[in-house]
């Protein structure tokens, strides 16, 4: 015990450093006061906010967008529930024994889920409870799998998510045909690009999608509605809270509700398309389709062929799938009906013999005389007919569709008449249907001539008198200069939406016909002319004679125009590659006494119009008034039933046995062809 | 073994540091009960628990004089020596650190045991060796630093110029006084008690309680007295100590090492397979692993770091903000319930207390700890002895560098280092000793001065 208890010395002198640290352990406490006084006072606000920020996540709840509807209200473009499949990497463990399980579930790629696994590998921090998208779009089945399987998936979501059906059947293999005829009016979707989103001015987000081509890409605006959003409180995991804690956390504006887009109708008939597509198809490779109602211009079918499958391009498109339409020969991306454009052959030939008449260089009754050839200069132009269609007036002329008449009017009145009056039909420029971009095609003059080739004689005059040289038009050109001359002057524009509803079905937007251009040509003349394309048809001799309908009266043109030059010898059709043989033509209108219709097809590389394109509108024309038959009983036809149209297999025959290899049965082929022409003359 | 009571009188004893005291475990139970709601188990049942116990051994000390505590020191702090190494080979870990100690049902946290064991002993070293009165230049820490440039410079003129080679003499003659206090090499010995355990819990690695610990050290040698050169040498020391890990934290964030190396190990082997490391590169990963340095770095730019290394404090500093003056009531605070503040019953229970009870509540919390720390200064100041002195105030600079570093980091004033704030965070081991703390402060009181 020495000492231990024994006070040592001078603790006396520690007092006043003891103060000093008490004013130290002040002044540092002091300092602590403030900066809370700085954060909870000054900053709380700014700070609460950040913690609101924490909790409160937003939702967006996507707008339903618009339908597209056809004339008598079936579905050509809806909104049908679908699934995307995502992973949350902090709950999909392991991450890739469950996505080879995933893979064998709903068929991922090597790639996708090669994709998936680098995106899971790299998520850090919080980002390990973002989803990660791994599959777009998934079906019905494939999510029962999946709903099936959920106990071996974790961390994999189904999220619903509405995605575009185009055509009317929810069954995909049968909804594929009206998909394709759809796919260049209706066009598709696709997600927006990184420049879009930021021209969007926030109205896109990152995997929206939007409109690319056709109706989805015009009315964009009209289609697309306002999104709505969600509010709601999670934890630091991103797991929502249950309803209480959200009502309390976040006590308004929890949900501002999506606002739907507008409907977009048409006055496209789906029977009818249907019909010409069908049609079509079964006639040949490649070729277009354009039905219009003559008194408002509006388009009643529209078909380009072929195409591709909507449904596909908007979102599942693999990369080998679309290289694959990039490559195809046949370009089915292409909209043929709007943006190809064709030497129109015989088929312009109205515009010739309009031209005449209107610059009053012939009489309908004036006539020369066909030898089977046209001597101007030193050269001859041959008709198709080699022995001659005699003496030729205009109706005869239209009728036979004797080339040498139309070589006569173009030698007496030059290349700009029939130019002018091309260009008041509305050839050479675009019709301004709004689908996107079309084609303007060529109406030559002597001035065009001049800067392109650097001459002119008249024998350009006499190749645009029959639809060749430099002439080139499209099917819509066509079938809406034709409707001109059936409704007797008047050129609309063609329209394909005929109104605009909001969600609730109340008319936002009608669309009225549109006017191109009254074209005051005297009805005399109209008339003489509409006689020529009655006799084409229903008179003995008519280049269409052979395949007129029983019960309606159709009066049109039949046209076939030669995409090559002929060279010193010229082989048989079918022993030409596909694409040095002719295209055929033929544009009518219907009944021919009171017209309704009018129509033109283009039959790419299938030889004469009269085999190739005539069977096809006459089964478009019949389809028409058998349709509007129908639907004058009340008969609503559903889109099962349209999708099992055929169209009439009379009308459709000859050129499918003319496909397929052998000889055709009616009207012989001309024999010899001409050789030493430039054109090509039937 | 004697008891040295003096006075049995009950009101001899410290009410108000008592009182205060059971104020702040009472908040901190309060408290952990609304933090531990996402915990399973009752957290603040456990806390309870170990503070009645910490309550009832500190209870039972006062009845043992503190002076005997004297004898107790080389034991105790060879014992925390033992446990530190043990828990070096059979310690569980948590955190990626090995911190706890099972012995039996008892977990313990040596590093808690390892301060008390430190501030025991040195208290004891600075009781029984008191500073030598010593000659020292007039004028304090300003006077000995500028004086020591003015002779350097002097002499540089002087060789200049011959004429003033007598000047310096002149100006210093007849400047001195006699000052009692410890010089550098009186403080080898305290030096390397502090360091030994401090190195030991730094390896765990616990850097945080390692910091304390030196701080405290540190604290007691201030307190102890230095002489003024002393005291410049030491400041100028530890300013260049700072910089040198700043530096060194930057060094291990730039090399390219650091981002695959997460470990201490990996980053040496790295550092062999990559040869372009330089020496300086090399020392600092020795010395620095890359998390620390990350919360170094990150402390200043927190923004760049805001889901990484400085999310805890950006979340803290959101729940101690959005307590606003009066909070969020109990159990409401939207950082603490939905788990956005993480460590939120151990480090980070503090923005718990101040996101639900706002300024008043976090004001009233930082006040009582001054309190706290002033009563255990006055003790320390009124203490019978040497030895009651540097242990009252051993304990107060305990209580003050925790609070400070804890309430200072949670609000972003100080980086992050894993310092709990005693009696408010979870932590058994450290509730009995910091109950053990007061218990010898109540025992220097009880015998204080004229008592």
């Amino acid at each position: 015990m020495d000492g231990l208890l024994q006070p040592n010395k001078e603790p006396r002198e520690l007092k006043p450093r003891a103060a000093v640290m008490a004013v130290v352990a002040a002044g540092a406490f002091l300092v602590l006061l403030a900066r809370l006084y700085d954060l909870q006072l000054i900053h709380g606000v700014e700070l609460a906010r950040k913690g609101r920020d924490n909790y409160v996540k937003t939702l967006v709840v996507p707008a339903p967008r618009g339908m597209i509807l056809d004339r008598h209200g079936l579905l050509l473009a809806s909104n049908r529930a679908s699934f995307d499949v995502y992973v949350t990497p902090q709950f999909c463990q392991p991450a890739r024994g469950i996505l080879d399980k995933l893979a064998t579930l709903i068929g991922l790629t090597a790639e996708e889920e090669s994709a998936a696994l680098a995106k899971i590998a790299r998520a850090r921090g919080l980002d390990r409870y973002q989803p990660i998208l791994v599959k777009l779009d998934i079906g019905r089945d494939a999510l029962d799998v999946l709903l099936a399987n959920q106990a071996e998936l974790d961390g994999v979501d189904m999220i619903p998510s509405p995605h575009r059906r185009y055509g009317p059947l929810a069954d995909e293999e049968k909804n594929e045909l009206f998909a394709r005829m759809l796919a260049h009016v209706v066009g598709y979707m696709s997600e927006v690009t990184a420049g879009e989103l930021k021209r969007g001015h926030g109205k896109y987000r990152q995997g929206d999608f939007i409109g690319r081509r056709g109706l989805e890409k015009s009315f964009e605006k009209e289609l697309r509605g306002v999104d709505g959003k969600r509010l709601v409180a999670v934890d630091a995991k991103g797991r929502e809270l249950d309803p209480a804690a959200q009502k309390e956390l976040i006590p308004r504006g929890r949900l501002v509700p999506a606002k739907a887009g507008h409907n977009v109708v048409l006055s496209l008939d789906l029977g009818l398309e249907t019909l010409a597509w069908k049609a079509l198809s079964a006639a040949g490779k490649a070729g277009a389709v354009a039905v219009v109602d003559v008194h408002t211009g509006a388009l009643l079918a529209l078909v380009s062929y072929p195409a591709y499958d909507p449904n596909e391009m908007t979102g599942r498109i693999s990369r080998q799938e679309l290289q694959a339409l990039v490559k195809d020969p046949l370009q089915p991306l292409f909209a043929r009906a709007l943006q190809q454009q064709y030497h129109p052959g015989s088929t312009f030939k109205v515009v010739t013999a309009l031209a005449a008449l209107a610059g009053g260089y012939v009489k309908p009754t004036s006539t020369t005389v066909c030898h089977g050839g046209f001597r101007l200069g030193n050269r001859t132009w041959r008709c198709w007919k080699k022995t001659g269609h005699g003496v030729v007036d205009l109706t005869r002329g239209i009728q036979h569709s004797c080339d040498v008449y139309f070589y006569w009017l173009a030698s007496k009145m030059g290349l700009d008449p029939i130019a002018d009056m091309a260009e008041r039909l509305g050839f050479g420029r675009p019709t301004g249907l709004g689908l996107g971009p079309e084609a303007a095609g060529v109406v030559p003059t002597v001035a065009y001539h001049e800067r392109v080739d650097h001459w002119y004689s008249k024998g350009f005059a006499l190749n645009a008198a029959i639809g060749q040289g430099a002439v080139n038009v499209t099917a819509l050109q066509l079938v809406m200069a034709y409707a001109a001359i059936a409704n007797g002057g008047t050129l609309y524009r063609p329209t394909i939406v005929s109104r605009i509803e909001d969600p609730d079905g109340k008319v936002a937007k009608e669309v009225r016909p549109r006017v191109a251009r009254r074209l005051r040509i005297p009805a005399a003349d109209l008339d003489a002319v509409k006689k020529g394309l009655f006799a084409v048809v229903n008179e003995p001799g008519g280049t269409a004679y052979y395949r007129r309908l029983s019960d309606v009266l159709v009066a049109g043109k039949t046209g076939t125009a030669q995409v090559v030059q002929i060279g010193k010898k010229r082989l048989k059709e079918d022993q030409m590659p596909w694409k040095d043989r002719d295209d055929g033509w033929f544009v009518a209108y219907a009944p021919a006494d009171a017209p309704e219709i009018a129509v033109s097809v283009i039959n790419e590389h299938a030889g004469e119009g009269a085999y190739a394109a005539e069977p096809v509108a006459m089964a478009v024309i019949q389809g028409y008034f058998d349709l509007k038959k129908e639907r004058a009983a009340g008969v609503e036809l559903s889109p099962e039933e349209i999708a099992n149209l055929v169209p009439d297999p009379q009308y459709a025959s000859p050129s499918l046995r003319r496909l397929s290899g052998r000889a055709p049965v009616a009207a012989a082929n001309p024999g010899g062809l001409p050789s030493s022409t430039d054109a090509a003359l039937r | 073994m004697p008891l040295y009571v003096e006075d049995k009188k009950i009101n001899r004893l410290h009410w108000p540091l008592i009182l205060s005291v059971a104020a702040v475990a009472g908040l901190g139970v309060w408290n952990l009960a609304s933090a531990g709601r996402g915990e399973p188990g009752a957290l603040w049942l456990a806390q309870l628990k170990a503070l009645l116990l910490g309550a009832t051994l500190a209870a039972g000390s006062l009845f043992i004089d503190y002076r005997l505590f004297r004898k107790a020191a080389w034991p105790l702090y060879l014992g925390a020596l033992l446990m530190l190494v043990l828990v070096h080979f059979h310690g569980e870990s948590s955190h990626g650190a090995q911190r706890w100690l099972a012995l039996g049902p008892i977990h313990l946290q040596p590093s808690e045991f390892a301060k008390l064991a430190v501030i025991l002993l040195l208290a004891r070293h600075f009781a029984d060796n008191p500073p030598q009165e010593r000659t020292v230049r007039k004028g304090g820490v300003f006077a000995s630093v500028s004086g020591s440039l003015e002779r350097r410079w002097a002499a540089f003129v002087a060789k200049r110029r011959k004429r003033l080679a007598a000047a310096p003499r002149k100006m210093t003659a007849g400047r001195t006084r006699r000052q009692k206090g410890y010089r550098l090499p009186d403080l080898v010995v305290p030096l390397v008690y502090l360091l030994v355990p401090v190195v030991l819990v730094v390896k765990q690695p616990d850097l945080g309680t390692g910091l304390v610990t030196v701080a405290i050290g540190g604290s007691l040698v201030l307190f102890a007295g230095l002489t003024s050169g002393t005291l410049a040498t030491l400041l100028t020391g530890g300013a260049g100590a700072t910089l040198a890990v700043w530096r060194m934290a930057r060094i291990v964030l730039k090399t390219p090492a650091a981002a695959a190396a997460s470990s201490f190990s990996r980053a040496l082997a790295n550092a062999k397979a990559a040869p372009r490391l330089t020496p300086g590169q090399k020392l600092a990963f020795r010395l620095i692993k890359p998390y620390q340095a990350q919360r170094v770095v990150s402390f200043l730019h927190p923004q760049r770091y805001a889901q990484g290394a400085a999310y805890h404090v950006t979340q803290s500093l959101i729940a101690v903000g959005s307590g606003g003056l009066w909070g969020k009531g109990w159990g409401n605070g939207t950082q603490v319930q939905l788990s956005f503040l993480p460590e939120q019953v151990t480090d980070f229970a503090f923005p718990v207390w101040a996101e639900e009870h706002g300024f008043v509540g976090a004001a009233i919390v930082v006040v009582l700890y001054l309190v706290l720390v002033l009563i255990a200064l006055d003790i320390a100041s009124q203490a019978r002895d040497r030895f009651g002195a540097f242990l009252a105030f051993g304990a107060a600079a305990l209580f003050f560098w925790h609070a400070f570093i804890n309430i200072a980091m949670v609000t972003g004033v100080l980086p992050v280092v894993g310092v709990p704030l005693l009696l408010m965070s979870y932590g058994g081991s450290s509730a009995v000793l910091t109950l053990l703390a007061i218990g010898a402060l109540l025992n220097v009181s009880l015998r204080r001065v004229g008592q």
